[in-house]
């Protein structure tokens, strides 16, 4: 497995278009996070802003709903990019049990997602705090563990964000298919579906669930750590389904 | 020891692309896999490593299934398709990363870049490839695992003459180091020249097996090529024994007897000769009879192809 880990990277490291894809994730995320920042103590209408700690933390995450779209394209590509430049039939000459390749797929998706996310949320993190503190609305994240927990959770935000973008690819085998389903699902599908859907089930959807990650306080229907469990359950769900399609398949045809 | 596919059928919905195909790989030879376009050679090397997912049938690698093998690399190497390869990749990277697959070091990267005379090129993006770059790119991948076996699907498709003959010297040379290597064409004439052996395969089924020597002969319709003055009473011996006599403008041809058999003839009558030898008939007249009915497609003569 260690070695097909390793093959995973020098497959990933090796494409410009990785670096890109996360070059942008850095810029997206920290293009919200600015506009939150620039937004942030200013009165909408006779609304006063609120400047609490818990809206300070959460401005440092702001950016993260947008970010993981970008890890989503980033775990479909880590699949369909293979499947597209049927580079798949010498990969699987060279690693022919598709359990292990699947596997080593999901431990580097998970290992990029996490070190990728942190780099990205560190970073903003830092440029936000400096910003907050210029404002005048200090924050310090070593006397509150909101902050950290925030920082952390969105960083596993977009390792599971990434997770279910390989999912989706391994189930359609496709890039163009599999990145349409994967943009178009949290952006309106799942906006759609918690217009109807009873509460106690919208709240289980993917993204509305993990966000629960990425927010400070009381302000999400899910504890942060049951939220986060249960969009690694459908990301888990989804790679599994993928992994039985994939080892179906003829890879010729793919 | 030997590669081993026994009963090998794929099905995709109606179609039967492969029925009950079994063939054996034995290594130091090259063995030739031909068949029409279409006859299932493609498939049947894809199923036999796994990579497409044979509807019946198994494949062993000295006894073991592909997916079992704890070094796939080094017990065999395959190109199946030349242009699978990521063109965003460089060529260095492309082997790099099916190395580190096998645990192999970076070094025996640069090994087969040496043996396949890509060293120039390996920092270039595929996509920038020739047709034969990618060919030679395949067989330095192939090559990686140093492995006992070697599959080749038409290695000389679309290569220039100096590419083909470096093909073919190179899979020459792997059987001469004791490999195994199977490799399918449609270039009859091109692979009669390397192949030590030949299994003949026709809209998916099994139709023949043999050394270049036992095709050329299998049908049976050597002939011989007589030149005589005396034709007339040549012709009068040989058809009462046996021999169907066909006049050409420079003598008759003859089936059915030997030139020695024919030879002792005229000599017993004092007949003299001019010319005397067997023609064999070549190996692509030989894949084309016996393949006659499994042509999935054929010229109609009038320029269109239709599906048979």
């Amino acid at each position: 497995m260690k070695n097909l880990v390793k093959a995973e990277w020098i497959k990933f490291a090796s494409l410009r278009s990785s670096w890109t894809r996360l070059g942008i994730a850095l810029l997206l995320n920290g293009l919200f996070v600015a506009f939150s920042l620039w937004a942030f103590d200013r009165a909408v209408g006779d609304v006063e802003p609120d400047t609490s700690i818990l809206s300070r933390i959460n401005t440092v995450s702001s950016g993260v709903s947008m970010a993981a779209l970008v890890f989503v394209v980033m775990g479909i590509h880590i699949h369909t990019s293979e499947i597209k430049s049927r580079s798949i039939i010498p990969t699987a000459g060279a690693a022919p049990d598709r359990r292990d390749l699947v596997g080593a797929k999901t431990i580097l998706t998970s290992l990029v997602g996490v070190g990728a996310g942190f780099v990205i949320m560190i970073l903003t993190a830092i440029a936000c705090l400096i910003v907050l503190d210029v404002k005048g609305f200090p924050l310090n994240p070593l006397d509150d563990e909101d902050v950290a927990r925030a920082i952390a959770g969105s960083v596993l935000y977009l390792a599971i964000a990434g997770l279910f973008g390989l999912g989706i690819g391994l189930i359609l085998n496709s890039p163009t298919s599999a990145i349409a389903i994967g943009i178009i699902w949290p952006v309106a599908i799942e906006s759609a579906l918690q217009a109807f859907l009873p509460d106690w089930v919208a709240k289980l959807l993917p993204f509305e669930a993990g966000s629960a990650l990425t927010v400070a306080g009381p302000d999400h229907e899910l504890p942060a750590w049951e939220g986060g469990g249960v969009f690694l359950a459908w990301s888990a769900v989804l790679i599994i389904i993928g992994w039985v399609l994939f080892n179906r398949r003829d890879l010729s045809d793919s | 020891m030997a590669i081993v596919a026994d009963g090998l059928t794929k099905q995709y919905g109606d179609k039967l692309a492969v029925d009950d195909l079994s063939l054996t790989i034995e290594p130091g030879r090259v063995t030739g896999f031909l068949g029409p376009n279409g006859a299932g050679k493609s498939t049947t090397m894809r199923m036999m490593l796994d990579i497409d997912r044979a509807t019946s049938g198994t494949t062993t690698f000295d006894g073991a299934r592909f997916g079992s093998l704890d070094s796939p690399l080094s017990v065999v190497g395959a190109m199946l398709d030349a242009n699978a390869v990521e063109p965003r990749r460089s060529a260095r990277d492309h082997l790099r990363y099916l190395a580190a697959s096998a645990g192999l070091p970076d070094s025996r990267v640069d090994e087969v870049l040496g043996l396949t005379g890509m060293r120039e090129a390996s920092r270039r993006k595929v996509g920038k490839f020739s047709l034969g770059m990618h060919q030679r790119l395949g067989i330095a991948a192939a090559l990686l695992g140093d492995p006992k076996y070697m599959f080749f699907d038409e290695p000389t498709n679309g290569l220039d003459p100096e590419g083909i003959r470096w093909v073919r010297e190179f899979l020459q040379q792997l059987a001469a180091e004791g490999r195994g290597v199977l490799v399918s064409s449609h270039l009859l004439s091109e692979l009669s020249l390397y192949v030590d052996h030949i299994v003949v395969i026709g809209k998916g089924r099994f139709i023949a097996s043999g050394s270049v020597a036992e095709f050329e002969s299998m049908t049976g319709h050597a002939s011989v090529t007589v030149e005589s003055p005396r034709l007339d009473e040549l012709v009068a011996l040989i058809e009462p024994r046996g021999g169907q006599v066909t006049t050409t403008p420079n003598g008759i041809e003859v089936t059915g007897m030997t030139a020695s058999a024919i030879g002792d003839l005229a000599a017993l009558h004092r007949i003299e000769l001019h010319e005397l030898h067997t023609e064999h008939q070549s190996l692509e007249a030989t894949f084309l009879e016996l393949t006659a009915d499994t042509q999935e497609y054929r010229s109609t003569g009038t320029g269109r192809e239709e599906e048979s």
